[in-house]
């Protein structure tokens, strides 16, 4: 059998391969990052259908808990580090033509890195091995951030890792708290010995812990780097931390939470935050004249909506919640890559030097168009079913406090709608000045952008292509017992 | 003839026309043509049939449906019918245009999203159709640009609200009763609670109201109409509002029931009785508001926002005649709408852009024939006897007379004398009066462009005269909703409280002539011109 | 809070398990190995990270308008320099019997190099050399983690040697001051944090912020190691025959700290980088004048 610890050492000893091949030659270094990708996707697509069994246990060194660590790779797991190798396949793929000033080898080494942390959160089973992987990821995405080197850049860079390293001093105090009270840094083993320690010290860490990991699961009122960092950010690597940055950090907040606290009477408070969020990042959205700065404010009200689905605790809304998860991915990723050339072509950063795009840029402005609406969750595209069913678990159980939030919850679709429809008749329908010379962007920039765009259409139409994969992670994070007993045995 | 192959050739053609267009508009044009004349024949086949196919199981855990019986198979062959001759019509209209590929891959989108909406057997398909058919329509509304995009984006907001209400109330209703297919939820809300029916209704209601633009949801229907391009004005105000109407009809009559539907509401005020006089004010406002109108796009689109009016009206009222006359009014006026709104895209066309009814005059001169398909299509509008117009307001004025509601009748009633007169301004302000310097050499409107409008008008003649085609399908929809059967003849209806019969008009009409003909034969011919 | 005394009798065959004697080292590179490779990683971003955000920084330092170091410092240099390699690699090798370790032993061993650098200010070390041997030590690391992982799939150790222990006991109950010394750390640490915390939220220098950022850590790390305090316990080393578990702190916060110390410090080298980009992109240190990025 496969070993899920593969899926880290594989891409890390790609990783620390890369400044290696980058003395030979600087532009074979950014297909590292694509060889490696690929082997993760293909490795935990092989793995999928086994966790949907049972998730696979790997005892690090053979040392069974809690003397070592354990990874676990259940069907959230397994469906997460897809994700994240999927993402940063077509990702790195863009990158080959997107990336081509500055120190690159550097860039494929971090943005490697950068996933590798994530795929670790994902996988691990161990809070303090988390938080050793969720630096590797934070870091990682500190000094790339800084990347172009411009004003915003440095700026956004600086605010982000202040604020995420503060973040990280309160979780480390939350794990050793956790240390403190249970003697073990396993999940599954403090899960297990939960009910009998005082609750009140317990609070304490949780909260640590939730506030600590949501600084970079952009949880409100901890988000303020969000817009500066991702619209400051180059394009792909904004790409990846709207994509998949955020969504391990959320996801490891949501493990805590869910498996390892278990707080169950926490969930309205959640689902309340969550909703917030959302109208927050929306409105501000909309406000927005900055089309990077939009997007960073639409990834805010999106993880708005996948808390408050994950709030909501039911089988079918954590269904909803994950779905939305990839579908989120899937456009904002793609949003953002069109717009990397948009921008680059356009040379400004504000909507209205967009007019006209559609004829200049007739492809990526497709792209884009298609990631809109998938976003916005129009059929026949991948953000309508997962829309959908967070509506309709919300509604299943005729509780007037869900019918009244999720009607709020619609109404933040409504404003989403505007302002990307606004981008969309900009660029479409105004006609721009300036030379019209069609000059769409790089072959291999499109086809990463189209690779995107085919998930959303098929995914959209047969939404059941992944629907049990996020059922068994819906019940992987619901039903704490399974996972206890899959760990400790 | 199966319905999912209709729906798989519908929207395959649109992408294939777009593809098309990349190597040659003229094959791309053709491609379009055929595509669009190939569903009408494909719906016309399916006349008579009542089919359930399902075509989608197991979509996130529910089933989507196809169906087809009498109401769908009257929007459907008015949509595809209307489809085909926009398309046709654009030949001439685009034709130097920008972008052409996009317009009519997404003239193909929204035709065939439509038949998606009304082939539809379960809410969900019907909503998914409903959504593709929203966002199609946005984008074909801001086409052109400048004040376009205002009116796009007022549409989109004002017709996604209207969804999501949409959305909230189907899956309330699977909530409830965990079947989505119209059969079903029938059976569901026939013992659900009139609360709880009147709060599904209110829901779906913004959607379709907002749709079809009744009064108070239609602000975005003037503008959207006039900025679109014209003959995606004449698909919009033909039938695209009218999917509203569809929806309303499927509500009040398939899914809630017509026992329930009549009976609901509290105490004095019934719901239906609400919604009938929500029509009233429908008709009232607009077309006095019509009247003032200088844009002749904006005028026939403020008409439009009261005649459906009146087809609310009649479906509300709900009797017989009027519901047959509510269904049978959507339909004429599909067919003289889109005509007049080809009349001002063949003026527009040749007129370099100009629809400004100040600056107009006098192309009756220039361009004969479709000043006669004009007046043949204001005629129906207004209403005059043997059009199809008067048929319909016929049976509505007949149903409000005979339930003694006085304030509906005279609305309707006001509603047509206003019509005549912005409808007279439409035809004197284009085409009699003074032919303007500039437009000395305007020319005719062009072949592709007249065989539509043509054809068209013979249907206002057509369904004037032998009013028994349409409404014998008509009044078996009526059946199946539970109404009493009209006694239809291919001439009129027969009833004992006064027949309609147009032969009896018809020859009332000539000896009116005649009688007026032999008073003026003195010489003074009644003049033409004001 | 004191550890319970039985919660490190898990230990006891760690010498077997791993081979060390200093039960730090075995939680470091044995049990939690993975951690140490995830350690190993964060340092080479931080580096990575540095040297991309530095590298467009431009402009290469010349020789001139740097003052040469003085005599005492250049030939003392020299006398030291092997002197303090000496020094450090016998902290490192000692580190298995006494108190003391990698770390410690590396900490001094790069003082060495630092020491040359400040008195010979224009000697580099060659960047391709010591960029192929950070690339060559981590692929080495991975290597031999990953041999490790396939000999180790072949025999499942998972069997016997678990030893669940009695969970937290209270504290020996005892006068007044053994409260103070049991919680007399916590206080310093929450102290550092508070202090740190409150540095960070003050002040408006950037070299500021991170000086208090690195208060924060240094008081996280803290409140991390008392919480492995175990009274009258030893260093976790089986340095006498007799020692047993019983007697020695909880090894596992000192691994934790470790890893946490080294996480730190590539945090702070990071900012200290942007922050010289920052000065040379605005001219000053002030975070109120960034003002880019606007609302």
């Amino acid at each position: 059998m496969v070993s899920p610890v593969l899926l880290l050492a594989v891409p890390l000893g790609l990783a620390l391969c890369v400044p290696l091949v980058g003395r030979v030659s600087r532009k074979a270094a950014g297909f590292v990052p694509v060889i490696a990708s690929l082997f993760n996707l293909v490795v935990s697509i092989r793995l999928l259908p086994t966790v949907l069994e049972e998730p696979i246990i790997a005892n690090l060194g053979g040392f069974p808990p809690p003397f070592g660590i354990t990874l676990f790779a259940g069907p959230v797991g397994m469906l997460l580090s897809a994700l994240i190798a999927l993402a940063g396949l077509v990702v790195s793929l863009y990158a080959l033509s997107y990336i081509k000033t500055g120190p690159t080898v550097r860039y494929h080494t971090l943005y490697m890195l950068l996933l590798v942390g994530a795929t670790g959160v994902v996988l691990t089973g161990d809070v303090f091995n988390l938080f050793v992987f969720f630096e590797i990821l934070c870091i990682s995405s500190y000094a790339l951030v800084a990347y172009v080197g411009d004003k915003a850049g440095i700026e956004a860079s600086v605010k982000y890792l202040i604020q995420g390293a503060l973040g990280s001093a309160l979780l480390l105090i939350g794990i050793g708290l956790l240390y403190g009270l249970f003697g073990t840094l396993n999940m599954a083993d403090i899960a297990a010995r939960m009910g009998s320690v005082d609750p009140v010290p317990v609070f304490v860490a949780m909260a640590l812990i939730v506030v600590g990991l949501g600084v970079e699961a952009a949880l409100f009122p901890l988000n303020a780097w969000l817009p500066d960092a991702h619209s400051s950010a180059p394009s792909s690597i904004s790409a990846i931390l709207s994509g998949i940055a955020i969504q391990v950090g959320l996801y490891a907040v949501v493990r805590m939470v869910f498996t390892v606290f278990g707080v169950s009477s926490m969930f309205l408070f959640f689902a309340f935050m969550g909703l917030l969020t959302l109208l927050i990042g929306e409105l501000c959205a909309f406000a927005q004249s900055n089309i990077k700065r939009m997007l960073a404010y639409s990834s805010i009200g999106q993880m708005g909506l996948i808390v408050f689905a994950l709030g909501i605790a039911t089988t079918d809304s954590v269904t909803g919640g994950l779905f939305q998860m990839v579908s989120h991915t899937l456009g904002k990723a793609l949003l953002f890559l069109a717009v990397g050339y948009m921008v680059y072509r356009s040379g400004s950063m504000e909507i209205s030097s967009l007019e006209g795009m559609g004829r200049r840029m007739p492809l990526t402005s497709f792209a884009f168009t298609i990631g809109a609406f998938s976003l916005v969750g129009l059929p026949p595209f991948v953000g309508f079913p997962s829309k959908f069913l967070i509506v309709r678990s919300a509604l299943a159980g005729q509780e007037v406090l869900l019918q009244v939030l999720i009607g709020l919850v619609l109404l933040a679709t409504v404003i989403e709608g505007a302002y990307f429809f606004r981008v969309i008749q900009t660029v479409y329908f105004k006609k721009g000045e300036g030379r019209e010379a069609r000059q769409d962007a790089p072959a291999v920039a499109l086809f990463s952008m189209f690779v995107f765009v085919a998930l959303i259409v098929v995914i959209g139409v047969y939404p059941n292509l992944i629907t049990d994969v996020l059922e068994s992670g819906a019940s992987e994070l619901l039903e704490r017992a399974n996972y206890i007993g899959s760990v400790l045995g | 003839m199966s319905l999912g192959l209709l729906l798989i050739v519908a929207f395959g053609g649109s992408l294939l026309t777009y593809l098309l267009g990349k190597v040659s508009s003229r094959i791309r044009d053709a491609f379009a043509v055929l595509i669009s004349l190939a569903l009408v024949v494909m719906v016309a086949s399916l006349y008579g049939k009542a089919l359930r196919v399902p075509f989608y199981e197991g979509f996130l855990g529910m089933s989507l449906v196809l169906r087809v019986d009498g109401l769908s198979w009257l929007f459907a062959i008015a949509a595809s019918v209307l489809g085909c001759l926009s398309i046709v019509f654009s030949l001439g209209y685009m034709k130097g245009k920008e972008r052409t590929s996009l317009y009519y891959s997404m003239l193909l989108l929204v035709n065939a999203a439509m038949l998606g909406v009304v082939l539809s057997g379960d809410l969900l398909s019907l909503f998914i159709f409903w959504e593709i058919m929203s966002w199609s329509t946005f984008l074909l509304i801001s086409y052109n640009g400048g004040p376009a995009l205002a009116a796009g984006m007022k549409y989109f907001v004002m017709s996604f609200v209207g969804s999501l209400a949409m959305l909230a109330g189907v899956l309330t209703l699977h909530g409830s009763f965990g079947t989505l297919e119209f059969t079903g939820v029938a059976a569901g809300m026939s013992s659900a609670s009139p609360g709880y029916v009147l709060a599904i209704l209110v829901l779906f209601g913004v959607a379709f109201g907002t749709k079809n633009a009744i009064w108070p949801f239609h602000a975005w229907l003037p503008p959207a109409h006039s900025e679109a391009p014209s003959p995606f004005s004449a698909v919009l105000s033909g039938i695209l509002i009218k999917m509203g109407v569809y929806g309303f009809l499927l509500l009040m009559f398939v899914i809630v029931g017509l026992k329930t539907f009549l009976s609901l509401g509290g105490g004095r005020v019934e719901f239906h009785t609400v919604l009938s006089i929500i029509g009233a004010i429908t008709i009232l406002l607009p077309t006095f508001i019509a009247i003032f109108q200088n844009d002749a796009k904006r005028l026939l689109a403020w008409s439009t926002v009261a005649q459906a009016g009146y087809i609310i009206l009649g479906i509300s009222f709900g009797t017989s005649l009027s519901v047959a006359g509510g269904m049978f009014h959507f339909l004429n006026h599909a067919v003289f709408k889109a005509l007049l709104f080809m009349v001002v895209g063949a003026v527009e066309y040749r007129t370099n852009g100009v629809r400004d009814l100040d600056s107009l005059g006098g192309l009756i001169k220039r361009m004969p024939v479709t000043f006669i398909v004009a007046v043949i299509g204001v005629c129906g509008l207004i209403g005059v006897p043997l059009t199809n117009g008067f048929v319909s307001k016929w049976l509505i004025y007949k149903a409000l007379i005979l339930e003694g509601s006085p304030f509906l009748a005279f609305a309707a009633l006001f509603g047509t004398w206003g019509t005549i007169l912005y409808s007279y301004k439409f035809l004197h302000n284009i085409f009699l009066g003074q032919l303007p310097q500039r437009y000395e050499d305007t020319k005719r409107a062009p072949f592709t462009m007249l065989l539509p409008m043509t054809i068209l008008s013979v249907v206002v003649v057509l369904f004037g005269v032998l009013p028994g085609i349409p409404l014998g399908v008509i009044n078996s929809i009526g059946v199946s909703f539970g109404f009493e059967s009209l006694h239809v003849t291919p001439w009129g209806i027969a009833s004992d409280t006064g027949a309609l019969n147009t032969v009896n008009v018809l020859v009332a009409v000539l000896v009116g002539f005649v009688v007026v003909s032999c008073g003026s034969l003195d010489g003074s011919a009644p003049s033409v011109t004001a | 809070m004191s550890a319970s005394v039985s919660r490190c009798s898990r230990f006891e065959n760690a010498r077997e398990d791993t081979g060390a004697t200093n039960v730090v080292t075995s939680v470091v590179v044995g049990y939690r190995a993975f951690d140490t490779l995830g350690e190993v990683t964060v340092l080479f971003v931080a580096a990575l990270g540095l040297g991309a955000v530095l590298a467009t920084a431009g402009g290469k330092r010349g020789r001139s308008g740097v003052e040469p170091a003085s005599l005492i410092l250049s030939t003392g240099n020299i006398f030291l320099f092997p002197l303090i390699l000496l020094f450090g690699a016998y902290i490192f090798i000692h580190g298995h019997l006494t108190p003391g370790g990698g770390f410690q032993g590396g900490a001094v061993i790069a003082s060495a190099f630092l020491l040359v650098y400040l008195s010979s200010p224009g000697k580099r070390i060659s960047e391709r050399g010591s960029s192929v041997t950070e690339s060559t030590s981590g692929l080495v690391f991975v290597a031999i983690g990953l041999l490790g992982l396939t000999l180790g799939l072949l025999r499942d150790r998972s069997q016997g040697r678990v030893r669940a222990g009695r969970r937290r006991g209270q504290p020996d109950g005892g006068d007044g001051m053994s409260f103070l010394h049991d919680y007399v750390y916590y206080i310093g640490a929450f102290g550092l944090v508070a202090i740190g915390l409150l540095i960070i939220l003050v002040k408006r220098n950037l070299i500021k912020l991170i000086i208090g950022l690195s208060i924060l850590d240094t008081g996280v790390n803290m409140f991390l190691i008392s919480v492995g305090y175990i009274r009258r316990g030893t260093a976790p080393i089986f340095s006498r025959p007799g020692l047993g578990p019983d007697g020695m702190v909880d090894p596992v916060p000192q691994a934790l700290v470790l890893t946490a110390i080294v996480i730190g410090v590539a945090i702070l080298a990071l900012a200290l980088a942007l922050a010289v980009r920052f000065y040379k992109t605005y001219g000053t240190l002030d975070l109120r004048k960034a003002k880019e990025l606007r609302w």
